[in-house]
């Protein structure tokens, strides 16, 4: 009846990152709540830690920062889940699914829509960072890989909650109970501290963790350490994640059944 | 048969949630451009239904063919031709109803200015220009349906499914969405709407099926359904009641195989099966100089054909 063609598979996608733009927009809240948090967690860490793990805040900012950045980021990657779960325990979803398009776009507009989250979070933290005195070696291009890597991380482990999201029953579950595994895996990591003090089998437990290869990565980058096999790991496990969860999220996501 | 003058056609549906068999040996076909309606109680399995003609859910076993594409097979087919309304609001609400509409008019294919141009004529026809920039977490219930209904149509469909439109509707918006299933339904697009409001089916519909216990258990114009149940009736009024007395007596001597029912002090009713019976009652009445204070025949309601067939349980 009507003479419109389905969309690509890019424009239905652009449109949904559209909508994901809008929503930040509408409520920023959250978002503005997630980087005061991360400034203020950035401060604290510095100085009531700083004097007693690396003999003063300015001294330890030099370590802290490239873990904090995960510290920040981490926590923000269930929100894609979260996102999706409401769009289908709402209707939204079956109105999405009885439209002819590229079904997995939603997904993947929820998904890198949430980029913009991290990036802005990150950011804040860095430039609380650099305030109080984190000078790396690699310069502004060494931070600005450093940053990227973690933006890119939280990506990529954004996907595995995205796939959790899709087979949650509520929305609020995923949140909820996705925090001990990301607490988890944010302290028992060599985000705050080097591990080499720490007991062995919880060093077994770190060196089994992603975030701290990722941090790792992060720190040899900040530093301008660029040709180390441990950056070639740390993407290698970002785009492991994503080549595994993606299409697992896709499948479940076009196959749900209520 | 699988004529083209079909729009949706159903044979031996079956669809279990595990244990619970929801639709059983199921048999329905709807013709094109009319408005259906399937009329049943909560649990009836009306949702489960249009979720599967929707191609949402899908099924244990059975044919279906939906404007003449085989389910499931040809669902991307079907979905190119139908739209469907749920019965639970499917909005986005942090956006404002404008924005709900603009986006899935540019999923549907609608360029950015058709998209726009298309959103400003559905919330005009909806009567919703002056929210439209407002979010929609802010609407009424009347608003939310009027809005999702508008979502629905975007792309004018060839059949369009209806989960219960108006449940909780105010009557302004109920209105509101009457019109409007006419309106598309004149221009051509079938309408497969759910209801458990007899008024609805009997005011809207052109035909009705009865669902209950997961099979279809009378179908039929509204005419035709109610003419299955209890044939007219006559009701007469006297004067008092000993005119009453007099007159049923002189009917159950002339009619003495039909039982009169009486009513308050001076009313009595009988089951006729034509009017011309009704006729010859009066007729008798005056030859005998009684004379009626009024009459009136009616026909049996939909709310009686509902509760013949689906065995007199209320809603709970």
């Amino acid at each position: 009846m009507n003479n419109t063609k389905s969309p690509t598979a890019i424009s239905s996608t652009k449109t949904f990152l559209w909508r994901s733009m809008l929503k930040i927009k509408s409520a920023p809240g959250q978002m503005i709540f997630d980087s005061i948090v991360a400034i203020v967690s950035m401060l604290l860490f510095a100085f009531l830690f700083g004097g007693a793990i690396n003999g003063s805040p300015k001294e330890y900012v030099q370590f802290l920062l490239p873990g904090m950045l995960f510290m920040t980021v981490l926590p923000m990657t269930v929100y894609a889940g979260a996102a999706l779960s409401k769009d289908i325990s709402t209707g939204v979803y079956d109105r999405f699914r009885t439209i002819g398009f590229w079904q997995p776009s939603p997904v993947v507009g929820v998904l890198v829509g949430d980029i913009v989250k991290y990036a802005i979070a990150v950011i804040s933290v860095t430039l609380t960072g650099v305030a109080i005195g984190f000078r790396p070696d690699g310069g502004i291009v060494g931070l600005l890989f450093g940053v990227l890597l973690a933006i890119f991380y939280a990506f990529s482990l954004s996907w595995i909650f995205a796939a959790w999201g899709v087979v949650a029953k509520k929305p609020d579950s995923v949140a909820q109970n996705s925090m001990l595994i990301l607490y988890t895996s944010i302290f028992c990591s060599n985000i705050f501290t080097d591990a080499a003090t720490m007991p062995d089998w919880i060093q077994t437990v770190i060196k089994f963790n992603p975030t701290t290869h990722i941090a790792t990565a992060t720190r040899l980058l900040m530093q301008g350490a660029y040709s180390s096999w441990d950056i070639v790991l740390a993407l290698v496990i970002c785009i492991g994640l994503i080549v595994v969860f993606a299409p697992v999220t896709f499948v479940l996501y076009r196959r749900k059944d209520r | 048969m699988m004529g083209n003058s079909m729009a949706v056609e159903i044979r031996n549906l079956c669809k279990s949630f595990k244990q619970n068999e929801v639709l059983k040996d199921l048999d329905l076909s709807v013709p094109k451009g009319k408005i259906f309606a399937l009329l049943g109680q909560n649990g009836a399995g009306k949702t489960t239904m249009v979720k599967i003609l929707s191609t949402l859910l899908k099924f244990d076993s059975g044919h279906i063919n939906v404007l003449s594409h085989e389910l499931p097979k040809q669902s991307d087919s079907v979905r190119s031709k139908i739209s469907m309304t749920g019965q639970y609001v499917a909005l986005d609400e942090d956006l404002t109803g404008e924005q709900n509409l603009i986006l899935i008019a540019r999923l549907s294919g609608y360029n950015s200015i058709q998209a726009k141009g298309r959103t400003k004529e559905l919330l005009e026809m909806f009567d919703l220009s002056d929210a439209g920039k407002k979010t929609v977490k802010t609407y009424s219930g009347g608003m939310h349906r009027r809005l999702d209904i508008a979502a629905g149509i975007i792309k004018t469909p060839e059949l369009l499914f209806l989960d219960e439109p108006t449940t909780g509707l105010d009557p302004r918006s109920r209105s509101v969405v009457w019109d409007f299933v006419r309106g598309l339904a004149h221009n051509g697009t079938t309408i497969f709407l759910t209801t458990q409001y007899l008024e609805e089916a009997d005011r809207l519909a052109d035909l009705i099926a009865v669902i209950e216990g997961g099979k279809i258990v009378a179908k039929g114009t509204p005419t035709e359904l109610k003419s299955l149940v209890g044939r007219k009736t006559v009701s007469i009024r006297f004067k008092d009641t000993a005119e009453r007395e007099s007159a049923k007596k002189l009917v159950s001597k002339s009619f003495p195989n039909k039982s009169v029912t009486e009513h308050e002090s001076d009313l009595f009713s009988i089951e006729i099966s034509d009017i011309s019976q009704a006729n010859s009652i009066l007729n008798g009445l005056a030859d005998a100089s009684i004379e009626p204070v009024e009459y009136s025949i009616s026909q049996a309601s939909l709310d009686e054909v509902f509760l013949t067939f689906t065995g007199g349980k209320t809603n709970e």
